[in-house]
């Protein structure tokens, strides 16, 4: 097999740079429409903080407030603890259950 | 009972579970869906289980070993509260612990024994911990064994009342061994819980009663899950950085959050942070009750003052 040429070995360097280019620039493009897809196409993140509050009749300190708790998933890392939408009040009510160790 | 709510209770976890639903029909519904839960939480974290995913885990020698989905919620709420605590509650106490003679299920742990017969060392740390989410998989060194117990009854708290709430269709509020979290509209007077050492007292223990709206209740207590070794009195709460069960001032400890895996994971880091839980849990604005050894009780984060001694 015959050596190729300073020439010709240049221009297929010349033709494999254009392509090594293009190449890259094409990969760059598609990464941002495949993240603009993504973040159209999936939901959001839930954080450990209630997930929906739809107020009654009551308002917002009334405790017929309908609130629904989205369970953790562990992927709020970047979330403190979450405190409640509100603290507890003291009652002279019978309890219906129990919180204590076990 | 108050109004027309329901409730059922039984035993699940080790420990007692209740359900209670605003609309008495909705009862064997919401049942159901808690003890799918339940199930699902056991067979993936038991520590007790031979053939769970944490067991597999841990008897892997440091080998990559996939997970199911649960078990990776599980790890992965384990090493949030590791991080958020600045490892006060770290998922890597599995071997302190069975050390301490928290070795099997606690209804057959022996009250009273010989003196520990292996010095406890610190906990290895949960940056140890390999997680890959995506791919379904975990690592986890040899040597070190996972205990998920302080997150994982509560994470299955939360994902027992969301689906109750779910299958049954109003409020719920699932209590799994006094750790409760509530879901779906409130009874009108709201839920009412009696905070307490021991959440065995039904009515006789001393403790305050509160209502409760949203999000979730725990309490973590050393009063309590105790045992004897050499006439050394241990308890279930291990101080990661000791290996040792933690010795703060504070014998109970009740907090609100958003959700029950962040009340329980504060509760627990404040028994093991000591004399700076309070100012800890201030900052965070978390709603506290802490009884200290003594029977005071300090109240921080909007948690009403008690009228009542402990």
């Amino acid at each position: 097999m015959n050596a190729p040429s300073p020439r010709s070995r240049e221009e297929g360097l010349r033709r494999l740079y254009r392509i090594t280019a293009w190449v890259a620039a094409g990969a760059v493009a598609a990464t941002g429409v495949i993240a603009a897809v993504a973040a159209d196409a999936l939901p959001g993140r839930a954080s450990s903080g209630p997930a929906s509050t739809v107020p009654s009749q009551g308002g917002s300190g009334d405790p017929s407030t309908t609130t629904t708790v989205t369970p953790p998933d562990g992927s709020s890392d970047l979330n403190g603890l979450q405190p409640p939408a509100q603290a507890p009040s003291p009652t002279r009510r019978s309890h219906h259950v129990v919180s204590g160790g076990t | 009972m108050t109004g027309s709510l329901a409730s059922i209770s039984f035993p699940a976890l080790g420990t007692t579970v209740s359900v209670l639903v605003t609309e008495p029909g909705a009862i064997a519904a919401a049942r159901r869906a808690v003890e799918g839960e339940l199930a699902a939480m056991d067979v993936a974290a038991s520590r007790f289980r031979p053939d769970s995913e944490l067991a597999r885990l841990n008897a892997a020698g440091g080998r990559r070993v996939p997970v199911g989905p649960l078990m990776v919620t599980a790890l992965a709420v384990s090493l949030r509260a590791a991080e958020l605590t600045e490892g006060d509650v770290d998922p890597t106490v599995g071997r302190a612990l069975r050390l301490n003679g928290y070795d099997r299920d606690f209804a057959e742990v022996p009250r009273d024994g010989a003196p520990l017969a292996v010095k406890t060392t610190p906990a290895p740390g949960w940056r140890a911990i390999e997680l890959d989410r995506a791919e379904g998989w975990a690592t986890v060194p040899t040597g070190v064994e996972l205990d998920l117990g302080a997150t994982a009854k509560a994470l299955t708290v939360d994902r027992a009342a969301a689906a109750a709430h779910a299958a049954a269709g109003c409020g719920v509020l699932v209590s799994v061994g006094g750790d409760l979290a509530v879901s779906g509209p409130p009874p009108p007077e709201g839920w009412v819980v009696r905070v307490t050492d021991d959440h065995h007292a039904q009515f006789g223990g001393r403790g305050q009663t509160v209502t409760v709206i949203d999000g979730g209740l725990a309490t973590s207590s050393t009063t309590v899950r105790r045992w004897s070794r050499g006439g050394r009195a241990v308890h279930h709460i291990v101080d990661p950085r000791t290996g040792e069960p933690a010795d703060g001032p504070w014998r109970t400890v009740s907090v609100t959050a958003g959700s029950c895996v962040d009340a329980n994971i504060a509760s627990t880091a404040a028994i093991v942070r000591g004399v700076t839980a309070v100012e800890w849990l201030t900052g965070l604005g978390l709603p506290a009750r802490l009884v200290a050894d003594d029977g005071e009780v300090v109240a921080v984060g909007g948690w009403p003052a008690s009228p009542e001694a402990t």
